[in-house]
């Protein structure tokens, strides 16, 4: 998986959290969350066996599982989504966050030995992700935002640290993420968290 | 049997357990806070490393775990620590009976404790970010007990912990890439800038705090004690230990210049934001950045006499913050609003309560002949020396800090009632007036109790 493979995750993760900025309907959410560990993935699946690699997978996919329980659970409904001009402001300011990263790869790969394409993701997602935290008080919100910059930083990292200890508390940290916002989420609902 | 199967495996699973039996609030907190006694009195009794005698029984306590191929490494050194951090588990477990018996609280609770254990343990350092963080995320269900919704700065908090951990687990990555090559030194300053801004998050430091203030009115006054007393201790231990295992970082004048700018606006802003401010609960928070604002003027020092106030400063610290969180939490179980206005003539109807509120912000702020003062005459004496300018901007800060007590004090006693009333219940009375006295008494004989927290620092031996 060498050259221009690398660039459509790049490509999935670019749509997958503009769809993010773009719509708050939480299944469409759920499945971008889906899609950028599966960017992850594949690029942390070029410096580490396929197996480490999967802990990213798997502990991305169960958060984002976990969210969806917890949405379903809560019996909330979709937030109203919102105005025209506000989604086409947070695309335009994605936008402005993929040009970001782009220009700036070339320089963070002086000092960090992955392939071009996984630094300009590792920086759109963290961009993203900062993105999504700056513009939302959403506990959902903020947890699917802390999410994106993880998972960004996991491409990264992963490039320079292949410790399966740090694997593992990574995904305990993704899980706890997830735990957190499903327990935020249960918070609002009639039953009894925890 | 290690010491971290002792210190961090076994109250992990006790943790575990209280979580299990957490229907019985008061006997979760019962076996929690005695799991911490036990613990601290470990701690204190049991050498690590060393072979211990009992009878016949002879028994060493190795101080290494290993894991995955990393190690948790608990030396006789980390023995004060241990007894610290495990101590002010077991007086915020055994006061929660009285000030908050949530059924989330002992279970989280000691599960945030162990994670912080452990991530002092853990080697190398840069694993521990990832601990802090796991202790984050246990001590949100404390933050945000079911009933209450969950507020912009508990969000915030989680963010800006969160940040701190990518921040410092990159830190840590680069400078494992600069001392492969001493040569570069670029990149020791990009390892510094990230270990800086980590710290930053971690601890709130300026322009970094507002989540801070934010978050104590969000909760319950207890809870947010518990945490802001633990957490930042904690994490200043862990900077401490960063700086001991980091030679540039020690040798590096540039940083504790920073360390001191920071430590100085912190001081500034909290004693200038704490003495307009209305809310009590709010002012816990200012309360907090201010400690931390000393604690870093304190390390800014670098010097044997530096480290010695960093680590003396700890007990009054943690004391007047118990007795502060205390007090706000018997008011806020009364259905008290925390506000300036709502304590309006509360000396007649509260009398302990808001002597123990006045004597807790008083010696946060350094009033003379509290626990607060003694060391901060120090670090003001060697300000004084070394940044004249730092000297007049924590005087500014606590000058403010204090004008907040004494307007504190105008409106307890504004009252036009005759009558004199204890709305508070009898234990409660109990550990209201004995926080005032060993505020007092701190105050009045300060090398007494400063002489054993002093130990901490063995933990640290490049440092001196």
């Amino acid at each position: 998986m060498t050259g221009w493979t690398n660039y459509i995750p790049l490509i999935l993760a670019t749509i997958a959290s503009l769809s993010l900025l773009w719509t708050n309907r939480w299944r469409y959410n759920i499945a971008a969350i889906a899609i950028q560990y599966l960017a992850v993935f594949w690029f942390v699946a070029l410096v580490w066996p396929i197996g480490l690699a999967s802990i990213k997978l798997i502990a991305g996919w169960m958060s984002g599982a976990m969210l969806a329980a917890a949405i379903n659970a809560s019996e909330r409904p979709d937030a109203v989504p919102p105005v025209l001009s506000s989604r086409i402001f947070r695309v335009v300011a994605g936008v402005f966050v993929l040009i970001l990263a782009i220009s700036a790869a070339p320089l963070a790969a002086d000092w960090i030995a992955a392939p071009l394409p996984a630094i300009i993701t590792s920086l759109l997602l963290i961009g993203m992700g900062l993105l999504q935290l700056g513009s939302t008080n959403n506990p959902l919100r903020v947890i699917i935002g802390l999410l994106t910059i993880l998972s960004g930083f996991e491409i990264v990292y992963a490039a320079g640290v292949a410790s399966v200890l740090v694997t593992g508390l990574l995904a305990l940290v993704t899980l706890g993420l997830a735990l957190a916002g499903g327990y935020w989420l249960s918070l609002a609902s009639p039953g009894e968290p925890l | 049997m290690s010491a971290p199967i002792v210190w961090i495996v076994i109250p992990g699973a006790w943790a575990l357990l209280l979580w299990l039996l957490r229907r019985n609030q008061s006997l979760c907190l019962t076996l929690a806070a005695v799991m911490s006694f036990i613990l601290a009195l470990l701690s204190v009794l049991m050498p690590i490393g060393e072979t211990v005698n009992l009878g016949s029984l002879s028994f060493t306590l190795p101080s290494t775990l290993p894991v995955l191929g990393r190690r948790f490494v608990l030396t006789a050194g980390d023995q004060m620590i241990l007894t610290l951090l495990y101590g002010l588990g077991t007086v915020w477990f055994g006061l929660a009976i009285l000030a908050w018996p949530h059924r989330l609280f002992p279970a989280f609770g000691l599960g945030m404790l162990v994670m912080l254990v452990a991530a002092l343990a853990v080697e190398p350092f840069l694993y521990a970010a990832l601990l802090v963080e796991t202790a984050v995320l246990f001590s949100l269900p404390i933050l945000s007990p079911p009933g209450r919704e969950v507020g912009q700065g508990l969000q915030r908090y989680l963010i800006f912990q969160t940040l701190a951990m990518l921040a410092i687990l990159f830190a840590g990555w680069l400078l494992g890439v600069a001392e492969a090559n001493p040569a570069d030194t670029a990149m020791f300053q990009r390892a510094g800038i990230f270990l800086g801004l980590g710290f930053a998050f971690w601890l709130g430091v300026f322009p970094f705090y507002n989540w801070l203030p934010m978050m104590v009115t969000e909760t319950h006054p207890f809870p947010a004690g518990f945490v802001l007393s633990l957490l930042p201790t904690a994490i200043l231990l862990l900077g401490l230990d960063f700086i001991n295992a980091t030679g540039f970082l020690r040798e590096s004048t540039a940083m504790f210049d920073i360390v001191r700018i920071i430590g100085v606006v912190m001081v500034i802003t909290a004693g200038l934001w704490a003495a307009f401010e209305v809310n009590l609960a709010r002012l816990l928070g200012y309360a907090v950045i201010f400690e931390t604002g000393f604690a870093l003027l304190a390390i800014n020092l670098n010097s044997l006499s530096g480290y010695l106030l960093f680590a003396a400063a700890f007990l009054p610290r943690l004391l007047a913050l118990l007795v502060f969180a205390f007090s706000l939490a018997v008011l806020e179980n009364q259905g008290l609003e925390l506000k300036l206005t709502s304590v309006r003539g509360m000396v007649r109807s509260y009398p302990l309560t808001s002597l123990a509120l006045l004597i807790s912000i008083l010696s946060l702020g350094g009033f003379p002949l509290l626990a607060g003062l003694p060391v901060r005459l120090e670090i003001f004496e060697q300000l004084a020396a070394t940044s004249r300018i730092g000297l007049i901007g924590a005087a500014i800060g606590t000058a403010g800090f204090l004008f907040s007590g004494l307007h504190l004090l105008s409106e307890l006693v504004h009252s036009n009632e005759r009558t004199w009333r204890l709305n508070e219940a009898r234990p409660q009375r109990i550990v209201l007036v004995a926080g005032c006295v060993f505020l007092i008494a701190f105050g009045l004989f300060p090398e007494a109790f400063y002489n054993s927290i002093l130990l901490i620092l063995q933990a640290f031996p490049q440092l001196f």
